[in-house]
């Protein structure tokens, strides 16, 4: 594979059509723009589908490519749009629609382009990163199925085959553990 | 926050940020976020929520989808150029047309997307180079010119072509005896061709994976040379007459132009005569042919046969035209090794009954490959630098 050191150089590879351009970009963004699409559209085929799609669609306009900022943040923005059509087509935001509440979906609720790349990279995302992986593991588990996925404590506890009291007790560890390391979060 | 609220609170935000909240989570959550403590809450546990979660996708599945761009991309290029593709195969002699039966290219155009994934790049070609060995037994790359090359005695490199070497030049006085001549050879490897002009200005042709012999300037008697492999031979008119010598007969003519193959492990060795004619002995039998006739020689039973053949085409291999006619697949993909200096290891099923007609220019062996491929009906990878053929449905 092509190894492009110079961002000119490979945009204009990309101009071209060069499929070792397109794969180093592919190779290099894959895996976060997947993550991305999938924190949005919470489906993983939607999002495998999505970002492949922001690839071709890519390539089809490659000769009037414009880069404002970075390949990178059109990258994002591309695969923003892409989700946004999906669930358009999919109609996902029927709920929404029927309380009028359209505009808080997309002002407050999606995550948008920019925040995200501001995300990625960030000591924030590290920090928490870090410190949830450093949980005990049922203790992350309990952690990551109640802030993350939803799930009360009475669903956890029926999963995990555990007391709903245990489930407290491990959540008022977790987010204490949290909140030592992560002072300035008013979350724990 | 109560802990028990702080439970709900957390489900309502985390249901909204999954998509799967219904309309009275909606409202509430529309609600709730009116209130600027929670509005900051509900940022952090965004910025936390989409943190937190590491999504990964598999390398399997990452490269599924890198083949898919990749195969996407070919195949749009394909598209795009397929109108002018089609009418180059048409126009350009140096092009590929294998004409198999009713076969129709459109029929089978999908077939060209699944080949298209193939790196030929991976392909190992070999890097043998062209030798000339002189009469004191130094070995001299043709094609590498130097200085010192340049100055050489017996022959001229500084052809305008870089695949030709002169004798004409070097005059060496008159003609010598024959047991005094210094003898030059050449050998070719497979995926090369050269061209030597002998000291009386006849021009030998010589395919990949050939060996010729001659002396530097021919004596009174006789133009001798001796040859493995295969050669095309333009013959000066002379009252002296040229003998092309191989392992299984002798080739005699005054002036024409005809093409002779001896292989080394072959079943037959033959001639061409494009014009003129040319007297042919073997094993104690003697042969004159005509223009347009091919003598075959059995290396088995020994035994001689004239056919008529179209001895433009069949020599236009002189010309970096591969033409193949009637050949099994076996023969057909040997020649193909030997003409473009590549390995193939033929693992199809295809019928040895099936003959192939084919013409192919040099440069391009993935065009090659592909037309074969599908007129073949067989599909081919690439593995360790070599081309492998198999059936489609392996």
């Amino acid at each position: 594979m092509g190894n492009f050191t110079n961002n000119e150089d490979l945009l204009n590879a990309l101009k071209a059509g060069g499929e070792e351009a397109f794969s180093f970009i592919f190779v290099k963004h894959y895996g976060n723009l997947f993550s991305y699409a999938y924190r949005i559209l919470n489906d993983n085929s939607d999002a495998q589908e999505c970002v492949q799609k922001t690839f071709y669609h890519m390539w089809d306009i490659r000769h009037k490519l414009e880069i404002r900022d970075s390949i990178k943040s059109y990258l994002y923005r591309s695969v923003y749009n892409n989700c946004i059509n999906i669930i358009r087509q999919k109609k996902l935001l029927l709920k929404y629609e029927e309380k009028g509440q359209i505009d808080l979906y997309f002002s407050r609720i999606i995550q948008s382009p920019q925040t995200e790349m501001r995300l990625i990279d960030s000591e924030t995302r590290r920090a928490i990163l870090q410190n949830v992986g450093s949980l005990p593991e049922k203790c992350k588990e309990i952690f990551i199925r109640c802030k993350i996925n939803g799930q009360s404590y009475a669903e956890v506890a029926g999963i995990m085959d555990i007391s709903i009291k245990t489930v407290e007790n491990q959540m008022t560890i977790a987010l204490k553990r949290l909140k030592e390391k992560l002072k300035y979060f008013i979350l724990f | 926050m109560q802990l028990k609220g702080e439970e709900a609170t957390d489900i309502l935000i985390s249901r909204i940020l999954k998509g799967t909240a219904d309309t009275d989570e909606i409202e509430e959550f529309a609600e709730w976020i009116k209130d600027i403590d929670n509005e900051r809450y509900f940022e952090q546990y965004k910025e936390v929520w989409h943190s937190a979660q590491e999504v990964h996708v598999s390398e399997g599945k990452k490269d599924q989808s890198l083949q898919s761009l990749i195969h996407y991309i070919r195949y749009n290029k394909k598209r795009q150029s397929n109108r002018r593709r089609f009418i180059f195969v048409i126009s350009s002699a140096a092009a590929i047309l294998l004409i198999l039966g009713l076969f129709s290219l459109y029929d089978n155009y999908n077939m060209w997307y699944n080949y298209s994934h193939v790196s030929f790049s991976e392909l190992k070609y070999n890097t043998d180079s062209i030798k000339v060995v002189l009469s004191d037994g130094r070995v001299i790359n043709p094609m590498r010119k130097s200085p010192y090359y340049a100055k050489e005695k017996e022959l001229n490199l500084n052809s305008a072509d870089q695949r030709e070497i002169s004798y004409v030049a070097q005059k060496t006085g008159r003609p010598q005896k024959s047991e005094s001549l210094k003898y030059n050879s050449v050998s070719i490897p497979s995926g090369e061709r050269f061209a030597i002009v002998l000291s009386d200005g006849t021009k030998v042709y010589l395919n990949s994976n050939s060996y010729i012999r001659y002396p530097v300037s021919f004596g009174k008697e006789s133009r001798d040379v001796t040859l493995v492999g295969r050669a095309y031979f333009d013959v000066q008119k002379s009252d002296v007459p040229f003998i092309v010598t191989t392992s299984d007969m002798k080739v005699e003519v005054l002036g024409t132009s005809f093409d002779v193959e001896s292989k080394k492990d072959a079943t037959s060795s033959s001639v061409i005569l494009v014009e003129g004619s040319v007297k042919v002995l073997a094993d104690g039998q003697s042969k004159i042919i005509s223009p347009n006739e091919m003598l075959s020689i059995n290396r088995l039973h020994k035994k001689m046969s004239v056919k008529n053949v179209d001895s433009k085409t069949m020599t236009l291999w002189k010309d970096g035209i591969l033409v193949l006619k009637e050949q099994s697949i076996d023969s057909m993909l040997e020649s193909l090794c030997s003409w473009y200096g590549v390995e193939i290891v033929n693992n199809s099923t295809v019928s040895r009954r099936e003959k192939f007609n084919g013409k192919f220019d040099r440069e391009n062996i993935e065009a090659a490959m592909k037309t074969i491929a599908l007129c073949a009906k067989v599909r081919y990878r690439i593995e360790n630098g070599i081309l492998i053929i198999e059936d489609i449905n392996e």
